[in-house]
């Protein structure tokens, strides 16, 4: 800014007055002296200063003003100034005529062209009444003093503020972006304010929003272009973290015409880019752009550069904050969405972390050693024992327990620590979890069952044969008829099991159990009579053995022995008892056996026992007759049944 | 029934009277409880239930008793561990030492 203190020829010379004759005053020795004086206060004045004299406001104007402000031709009409700040003072001037007091205009902007560029100011008026000898206001003198630093001072401070307050509330990095942007814009007043971000390994800038001042300047926001674009100067310049301050794209003293022209045709014509590197890379630029040339002060520069660092520094902030955010959200979700219970504990062993699902669980926190009372009593003991063990030696913590839930009743857990080591060594905690395994468990324990009930029938199976072998050959039979006996018997016991095996040994049909252990006596010689009955395998297996030895006996002795002969099976259901009753007819004459063999100690003995209930035999001349009786609660499969 | 029987064949054999012969827990208990007789022999399984209460029964008259099972030690209640044990099946032999044992 130019010097506002006149140099004393200027004085001497507007003050001689050569050159008044030709204005509105005419010769200086032919004015009032009142004028005379107050030409002198305005001419020797050291702040730019004008005098509005007469009822015609004729200027006088002294040298600073001329030169700080603007010039009129000395002795024209006020009201004919080009001046844009006459417009502001004129009623002012006005009012101190009209009163007679002085008055002051404070911080009035006003637009001047240096340079060739349009600048904003801001002035101080101070408006002076000078009387003539009645005591009228004859002229008005304006003192006008530049107080365009302190104005941009105190709108810097402020704007500081402003945006340090906003920053610091805002945790959405965009929202960090907009702000500063915005914020940026109008304090300039500029027509868009940016930024752009860089990605040197693809070598491409993106806009991800920008601020306008008005609609009519398109917005950047999405835009990308490799940064290539910007030049090979300017990229070498922002790499090395220097801003770019242009006042007129048209005017770069290196830049090529290409990219003056692809400026342009953005509706660019003025600029300033400040580069943000960090850790040596191009992260971002921050741009101010204005459609026609603008000298940028050094202050709005230094403005845009301090604005950059603060708000990059936000929106880093801010993109850290998040990436925790996110980060704890996300660990979040993953301990509360698992299935299993994850906890941490303490070098000491104290759980000082429990995901919420062992409350869901069992209804307590699971705290401190407060997990222990969600423990079943009898794993208590091995429980602790096991942590306190892990606790002091560092090995893995593995371990199966029930756990009281609750809504009652336990379920089987497993659970399971390792410890994390510090950089010294030591375990600085343990990482935990537990998971409910009762469903695996409940299998174990059904297939142990299995197990057992397998080896308890195979076993119960050879003793059956071993009882079968032992009672066929311990008469005087021939061995021929004995292996036959033996292998009719054994076949007999496969059959029921195959019945048996059906159901998975749930228990097997009466009708069938019948049908399938006199099928190779031959089906049309039997009457089979009786209701629907489902007999345990117990009973199925004793009751197959014994119609078997019956049917053998028929086939010998009885009524299968000769071609008429039938045999007629009927059974009852008597409140809790099944009767059945065996009764063969057509056969020769009947006597009873001399002894009592295999067959008949198996009916009298084993179905007794077998059946809940008791069997006997009859020889009646007419043939013979097999009364069985059985309890329903024994013989009657139990429903619904599995292996 | 069929294995029942040989065993009451094997005790005739060996010289022994058979007293008493059940198929299910409750008749097996009033002949613990009841019967006269010098010793017992308890399959583990009667009828799908554990014969563990009748040996009670019988420890308390202080009758001394073996078992025969088909599930293997592991299927003796902890507190007759020490009782003899015959897997089915057996032979004669096996049920003469297990009673010489049990009367000696």
């Amino acid at each position: 800014m130019a010097s506002l203190r006149p140099g004393p020829e200027s004085v001497a010379g507007a003050a001689q007055g050569c050159g008044w004759a030709d204005t509105p005053f005419g010769p200086r020795e032919a004015w009032p002296e009142r004028l005379r004086f107050a030409a002198e206060l305005c001419l020797r004045s050291a702040l730019p200063a004008t005098l509005y004299w007469g009822p015609g406001r004729l200027l006088v104007q002294n040298e600073a003003w001329r030169r700080a402000i603007g010039a009129d031709a000395q002795g024209s009409p006020a009201a004919t100034s080009a001046n844009a700040l006459w417009a502001v003072v004129a009623p002012v001037v006005a009012e101190v005529e009209r009163t007679g007091a002085g008055a002051f205009v404070q911080e009035q902007p006003l637009t001047l062209t240096r340079d060739g560029a349009e600048q904003e100011s801001y002035w101080n008026c101070h408006l002076l009444p000078l009387l003539d000898e009645a005591g009228q206001v004859a002229g008005v003198l304006n003192q006008a003093n530049d107080v365009t630093r302190t104005v941009l001072v105190e709108r810097r401070l402020s704007f500081q503020i402003r945006l340090a307050d906003r920053l610091r509330s805002l945790s959405d990095p965009s929202a960090a972006q907009q702000t500063a942007t915005e914020l940026l814009g109008r304090y300039l007043g500029a027509a868009r304010v940016g930024y752009a971000e860089i990605d040197e390994a693809s070598g491409r800038a993106l806009v991800r929003s920008d601020w306008t001042r008005d609609s009519d300047v398109p917005s950047f926001a999405g835009q990308s272009t490799t940064i290539a674009s910007f030049g090979e100067q300017a990229l070498g310049l922002f790499r090395a973290g220097q801003m770019l301050a242009i006042p007129d794209i048209r005017e770069l003293p290196l830049g090529s015409s290409e990219i003056t022209a692809a400026w342009e045709a953005a509706g660019v014509r003025a600029l300033i880019t400040v580069p943000l590197v960090r850790e040596g890379e191009l992260k971002a630029l921050l741009y101010v752009h204005e459609p026609r040339p603008r000298a940028w002060r050094p202050s709005e520069a230094a403005m845009a550069r301090d604005v950059a660092e603060r708000s990059w520094a936000a929106v880093e902030r801010a993109r850290a904050e998040q990436s925790l955010r996110d980060s704890e959200d996300h660990y979040r979700h993953t301990v509360e969405l698992n299935p299993q219970v994850t906890w941490t504990a303490l070098p000491d062993g104290q759980l000082n972390r429990v995901s919420n699902r062992w409350n869901i669980w069992t209804g307590t926190t699971g705290l401190g050693g407060s997990w222990q009372e969600a423990i079943h009593p009898e794993d208590v003991e091995r429980s602790l024992d096991a942590w306190a063990a892990s606790v002091a030696t560092g090995e893995v913590y593995d371990i199966e327990h029930r756990v009281r839930m609750r809504e009652g009743g336990y379920r089987w857990a497993r659970s399971r620590a390792w410890p994390r080591h510090g950089a010294d060594g030591r375990i600085c905690l343990w990482y935990g979890s537990t998971e409910d395994i009762h469903e695996r468990k409940a299998a174990e324990e059904h297939q142990r069952l299995l197990i057992n009930e397998l080896n308890h029938r195979v076993k119960n199976t050879l003793a059956s044969v071993q009882a079968i072998a032992f009672q066929t050959l311990k008469g005087d039979l021939p061995l021929a008829d004995a292996r036959a006996r033996f292998e009719a018997r054994l076949m007999a016991l496969s059959g029921a099991h195959n019945l048996l095996t059906e159901e998975n040994w749930g228990g097997a049909a009466l009708d069938r159990v019948l049908e399938g252990a006199t099928e190779h006596l031959g089906a049309p010689r039997f009457d089979m009579a009786g209701p629907p009955l489902r007999l345990s395998p117990r009973a199925a297996l004793a009751i197959a053995m014994a119609i078997h030895e019956l049917g053998t006996n028929a086939a010998k002795y009885g009524a299968l022995s000769v071609d008429a002969g039938r045999v007629r099976i009927s059974w009852f259901l008597e409140g809790d008892r099944l009767r059945l009753v065996w009764e063969e007819r057509g056969g020769p004459p009947v006597s009873p056996p001399s002894r009592q063999g295999f067959g008949s100690r198996l009916i009298e003995r084993g179905l007794e026992m077998d059946l809940g209930g008791r069997a006997s035999l009859h020889f009646e001349p007419a043939g013979l007759r097999c009364e069985i009786e059985g309890a329903l609660d024994v013989v009657r499969a139990e429903e619904p049944s599995i292996g | 029934m069929l294995v029942a029987m040989n065993i009451e064949d094997m005790l005739l054999e060996l010289g022994h009277e058979v007293a008493g012969l059940a198929s299910r827990v409750a008749p097996a208990l009033a002949l613990a409880r009841e019967a006269e007789f010098d010793a017992a022999m308890l399959d583990v399984n009667l009828a799908g239930e554990t014969s563990f209460a009748v040996a009670d029964a019988l420890a308390e008259r202080r009758i001394p008793f073996l078992f025969a099972t088909g599930y293997g030690l592991k299927g003796i209640d902890p507190r007759y561990r020490d009782f003899p044990v015959l897997q089915k099946p057996f032979r004669t032999h096996q049920l003469r030492e297990a009673l010489a044992r049990l009367v000696a």
